[in-house]
């Protein structure tokens, strides 16, 4: 279970975040500035908030009356970006590797084994820049999964890729999802990414959760409202 | 070439690879701080770190008197401790080229960084290194090319440098004569062969220098 209750204040606007979540996979969706990001960035550890507490499981991330704020290295949560930021000083295989914590013995064979499952086996040797588009997206994921996060965080994952790319990773991050049983965020301001692959989705609006809504539900109820076309119209009569 | 020059280009090597060491640990190091943290004062202690660069080297050279001598905050505790006196000896003529050549590579390798991707940092500590392995694997082998063109210029910096070297090391000859203040004096006593050998050296030697550090970091 994560819970997260912060606010955190900023030049242009004020985060005022709460929500709780299980083992599914939640979407935050709304549009830029609205406080996704950010809120990402606080249960990774990269922002500090101001106040409130963030906890997953038994692990306090965040609590501004105990004076606690959990090192991001330690908090064992997979994250990536839009930029999927790989390392452009080291291969494939090296960037998987780094993702490991633990270099126990056969460690090399584990890379192997990643690099094999997400299809890279053969570009090992290969350094981002010499990569495909897809080819770096399965990198960023292999990197981040090797060593098994507690939680999954995937900041706009698909807003860089083709209907093709992006179908191929959807399914390969539904299938991860299975796989893993863990919480997974998704990040997005595509309806349609937010409808196939939440079990909910959270509506942010100037730096608020403005409605938590089963996307179940609110398929039904844009089916009575089905005339409207435009994905913010679908948004608009959900959130109301 | 006589003992004066073969004496004052040991010394005048010596004292700059000693103090671009220093410089190379010390820069680099101040220039992550001060490029990923945040910290009272720090904007205050940024434009005190590259003062050096715009001050004469003749108000550098007082300063390191008032410091350094055997009256000054640190010379006395040194003399009183150990008993040695820093002024006048090969020391101070590092330490002057140190506090010269300091901002040089802070400026290079501070750049560096603060162009570099803070979420690829970010993004180390979230695979659950430190911030002493993410600076040594992810940034490390990213800037190391900036640090090379910084030890490189702080190098040659520390070679020219002689207004706060005459200063606070003199002009003792094989003790703390460097290169430049040789060249000096043998202008000032009218030596021009002497003079012109060693400014034909030191133009080649700068050059080369110059030339490697720009075929290495270009690559």
């Amino acid at each position: 279970m994560l819970k997260v209750d912060i606010t955190k204040g900023f030049s242009n606007f004020n985060l005022d975040i709460s929500f709780e979540m299980t083992n599914e996979k939640l979407v935050f969706f709304g549009g830029s500035g609205s406080g996704k990001s950010s809120t990402i960035n606080a249960i990774t550890g990269f922002l500090k908030p101001n106040h409130g507490r963030i906890v997953f499981g038994d692990k306090i991330f965040f609590d501004s009356e105990k004076n606690i704020f959990m090192p991001t290295q330690h908090r064992k949560v997979g994250y990536v970006n839009q930029d999927l930021l790989l390392f452009k000083n080291m291969n494939a295989f090296e960037n998987i590797a780094y993702g490991l914590r633990n270099k126990k013995q056969g460690w090399k064979d584990k890379v192997d084994e990643f690099l094999e499952k997400f299809g890279l086996l053969k570009y090992k040797k290969l350094y981002p820049h010499e990569l495909s588009g897809g080819q770096k997206q399965r990198l960023a994921l292999a990197r981040v999964l090797i060593n098994n996060p507690s939680l999954l965080l995937l900041d706009e994952p698909f807003s860089m890729l083709d209907i093709k790319l992006k179908r191929e990773l959807k399914e390969m991050v539904l299938e991860i999802k299975e796989n893993l049983n863990i919480p997974l965020i998704i990040v997005t301001h595509d309806l349609s990414d937010a409808f196939s692959l939440g079990d909910r989705i959270a509506f942010f609006e100037e730096g608020k959760v403005k409605a938590i809504i089963k996307s179940q539900d609110l398929t039904i109820r844009l089916s009575y409202n089905g005339d409207c076309a435009h994905q913010n119209c679908y948004c608009n009569e959900a959130v109301l | 070439m006589n003992y004066e020059i073969i004496s004052a280009l040991k010394i005048s090597l010596k004292v700059s690879l000693i103090s671009t060491v220093f410089v190379v640990v010390l820069g680099s190091f101040l220039a992550y701080i001060f490029s990923v943290k945040n910290f009272k004062g720090k904007y205050i202690l940024d434009s005190l770190l590259i003062l050096p660069m715009i001050l004469p080297p003749t108000v550098i050279g007082y300063y390191l008197i008032l410091l350094l001598g055997r009256n000054g905050l640190l010379g006395r505790f040194i003399y009183e401790k150990l008993n040695i006196s820093i002024l006048f000896t090969w020391h101070s003529a590092a330490i002057a080229s140190l506090i010269v050549s300091f901002p040089l590579m802070y400026k290079t390798v501070k750049s560096a960084i603060d162009n570099f991707d803070r979420n690829l940092l970010n993004m180390s500590n979230s695979l659950g290194h430190s911030e002493l392995e993410t600076f040594f694997k992810v940034l490390l082998p990213q800037v190391k090319k900036n640090i090379l063109a910084g030890a490189i210029l702080s190098f040659t910096r520390a070679m020219g440098e002689f207004g706060a070297t005459l200063m606070v090391a003199g002009n003792i000859m094989g003790r703390t004569t460097t290169m430049s203040v040789l060249i000096y004096s043998s202008v000032s006593s009218g030596e021009y062969e002497k003079a012109n050998l060693m400014v034909l050296f030191f133009s080649i030697f700068c050059l080369s220098i110059v030339f490697v550090s720009v075929k290495l970091i270009g690559r």
